[in-house]
């Protein structure tokens, strides 16, 4: 039978080959050669072939999976593979499409998991190293000025991998019907009267406003705020997809469907269709909004695979994940906040405008 | 014509020959004397009749002189020129000669507020010419000049009338009190404390706010197609149109000491022949 799991070695030496980001070439860590996507695409295009079959023939008439694994990994919803580096068994997630052998360390894919219906339209690969993600770790704890001191010196990362997180991208057109009250205000001095004219007007605006490429995380695995916050990315270096991106980094195929993304991308787009309309009513005093109808036209959905690292520590037996765009180095995340200290700078502040506000008032 | 020609000789009499102004007693000048023309004759009439009037029932004398360029008569300001005329005619009632003239230059829109002697004065003090000033001011600088001239007719009047009353409109007095100079009061502290809580508050809670920073996205402006917003209707349909009018209420000045003749950029002096003066632009 054949392998389900395609591992990239170098032409050379055989040695384990992983995706650079900086340089946009497959890299040999053990002769030092270099390769581009393509040369390797063509190099392993029949393997990987093989091994997407592997994977369709694996599963039986009856939905069991056959093959390497055992009954409990099934049970659990795992599957398991044979490193073809090492021959060690490889417990994933039902999801995973590209993972590192934990006793060689080979990067592994699995192409099944990305092939056919399943393959992704796009990738952008990464081109921020683990380094640039721990530095800007480091950076990010900087200025804040209410993070407890400990944590930045008892604070280790615990982990650090680089993943392709699955997304779907979703084309549209939101059309926004906004009905205002406006309102003109002027006032002057008669003697001693002073006499205000208020003009209402019914105001409505209509308008349409296409979106490209909304993206909405299609893995349960991955926290919804973290994957927004990172955002955005440069669309410009957009790729066709490829596995030959893959090695050296963790891969997940979706797990969760287009059709429960959509809510979230037709709230989004709605939304900034609202405000880009309510943004043409000017040359009022106020404008009080009295009512609108927002439907969304949905278009093309696309599924890429989008660079990021996530960062995990643990403080005070709490986790914290961070996660930082793989692309732009956009790091986000949630930081433990000192009680103390936030008191001090509250009574330190308070203090001062006291001081200054007193002085102030003193000659009042 | 006639009138123009008596007082320029008038008053180029009173000031080349320093003569005093007993020498003008045989002259009479209306009360109303419109020299620039900005009147008609019936609206001039009219208010010469009602400031007559007004004049001999509180026995105060009401006066308005309207000339083009007051430097045609007087070397001097137009304080200078007010003091001249009242003087020179002898205007006023009873022994201090009591009264209080509105003298316009229209060259320059030039006006003076003039108060004469003890009784005009004491009607007429430094905040009452003030709110005299404004009472006519906003009519002349939109060329309203009878209602201007019916406004200030009409408030002398009421001034005059709660001076004979023994309540003549005077400034805000304050309270001794508050006159300590600066000072921080408990409340004073406690308002600051209070704010400045705020303030701090609001800083922290910025600073907090720096700490948590995966947050969902409710908005999708970066993925917005280059040119694809279309605005289809941009309507704007007037409805009604309300009009509210609110009496301005004059507040004592804060310092309180000084006197309020600022108003619509006026001054306020003392004058040397037993008056007082409140002047500026129209």
């Amino acid at each position: 039978m054949a392998d389900q799991i395609s591992n990239y070695q170098c032409p050379s030496c055989t040695g384990p080959l992983r995706f650079d980001g900086k340089s946009g070439r497959l890299q040999c860590d053990y002769c030092g050669s270099s390769f581009s996507v393509q040369e390797i695409e063509a190099l392993y295009k029949d393997k990987d072939q093989a091994a997407a079959e592997a994977i369709g023939n694996t599963v039986s008439a009856e939905g069991e999976w056959a093959g390497a694994g055992s009954n409990w990994a099934r049970e659990q919803g795992l599957r398991a593979y044979n490193c073809p580096s090492c021959g060690a068994e490889l417990i994933c997630d039902e999801t995973t499409a590209a993972t590192a052998c934990p006793y060689c360390g080979n990067p592994s894919i699995v192409p099944g998991q990305l092939s056919d219906m399943l393959k992704p339209d796009y990738v952008i690969p990464f081109k921020l190293s683990k380094e640039d993600a721990k530095a800007a770790l480091k950076n990010y704890y900087r200025g804040k000025k209410l993070l407890p001191r400990a944590f930045t010196s008892q604070n280790h990362i615990e982990e650090i991998k680089g993943v392709y997180v699955p997304f779907w991208l979703f084309d549209g057109t939101a059309e926004a019907d906004m009905r205002f009250q406006g309102t003109r205000v002027s006032s002057v001095v008669q003697g001693d009267t002073r006499v205000t004219t208020t003009e209402y007007y019914d105001v409505r605006r209509a308008g349409s406003v296409k979106f490209e490429k909304i993206p909405v995380d299609a893995s349960s695995k991955m926290p919804d705020a973290h994957m927004d916050a990172i955002e955005p990315f440069d669309y410009s270096e957009l790729k066709p997809f490829s596995n030959a991106y893959l090695p050296g980094f963790l891969a997940d195929k979706y797990d969760v469907k287009r059709e429960d993304c959509y809510q979230r991308a037709d709230e989004r787009a709605g939304n900034t269709a609202v405000d880009l309309v309510s943004q043409t009513v000017g040359g009022y005093s106020s404008v009080i909004p009295r009512g609108s109808e927002v439907r969304v036209r949905r278009g093309r959905v696309s599924y890429a695979l989008l660079p990021v690292w996530m960062l995990s520590t643990r403080w005070n037996g709490k986790n914290y994940l961070f996660a930082m765009n793989g692309q732009t180095g956009k790091l986000i995340g949630d930081l433990p906040v000192s009680s103390g200290r936030a008191f001090a700078w509250f009574a330190g502040l308070t203090a001062g405008f006291t001081a200054l506000f007193s002085a102030l008032l003193y000659f009042l | 014509m006639k009138k123009k020609l008596l007082l320029t000789l008038l008053l180029a009499l009173a000031l080349l020959l320093s003569l005093s102004a007993s020498a003008f007693a045989e002259a009479r000048l209306d009360y109303v004397t419109d020299e620039a023309g900005i009147l008609s004759e019936e609206e001039r009439t009219q208010l010469n009749a009602q400031a007559g009037r007004i004049s001999e029932q509180y026995q105060c004398g009401v006066y308005v002189v309207i000339v083009n360029d007051y430097r045609s008569y007087v070397n001097g300001s137009i304080e200078t020129f007010a003091e001249e005329v009242f003087a020179g005619y002898d205007l006023g009632y009873g022994d201090s000669r009591d009264g209080v003239m509105l003298a316009m230059s229209m060259a320059d829109r030039d006006y003076d507020l003039y108060a004469h002697g003890s009784f005009g004065n004491y009607a007429f003090t430094d905040y009452g010419k003030g709110q005299l000033a404004e009472s006519f001011l906003d009519n002349f600088r939109r060329s309203d000049w009878a209602a201007g001239f019916r406004d200030f007719v009409d408030m002398g009047e009421t001034l005059i009338r709660r001076a004979r009353d023994g309540d003549p409109l005077d400034q805000w007095i304050p309270d001794p009190a508050e006159e300590q100079g600066p000072s921080l009061t408990p409340g004073k502290l406690l308002l600051s404390a209070v704010i400045s809580a705020l303030f701090g508050g609001a800083t922290v809670g910025g600073m907090k706010k720096q700490m948590k920073t995966a947050v969902k996205q409710t908005r999708a402006a970066n993925y917005v197609s280059q040119g694809g917003v279309t605005l289809r209707i941009r309507d704007d349909r007037f409805v009604n149109r309300t009009v509210t009018r609110q009496v301005i209420r004059h507040d004592p000045p804060s310092g309180g000491s000084r006197p309020s003749g600022g108003h619509f950029g006026g001054t306020t002096i003392s004058g040397s022949h037993g008056g007082s003066h409140h002047s500026g632009k129209f």
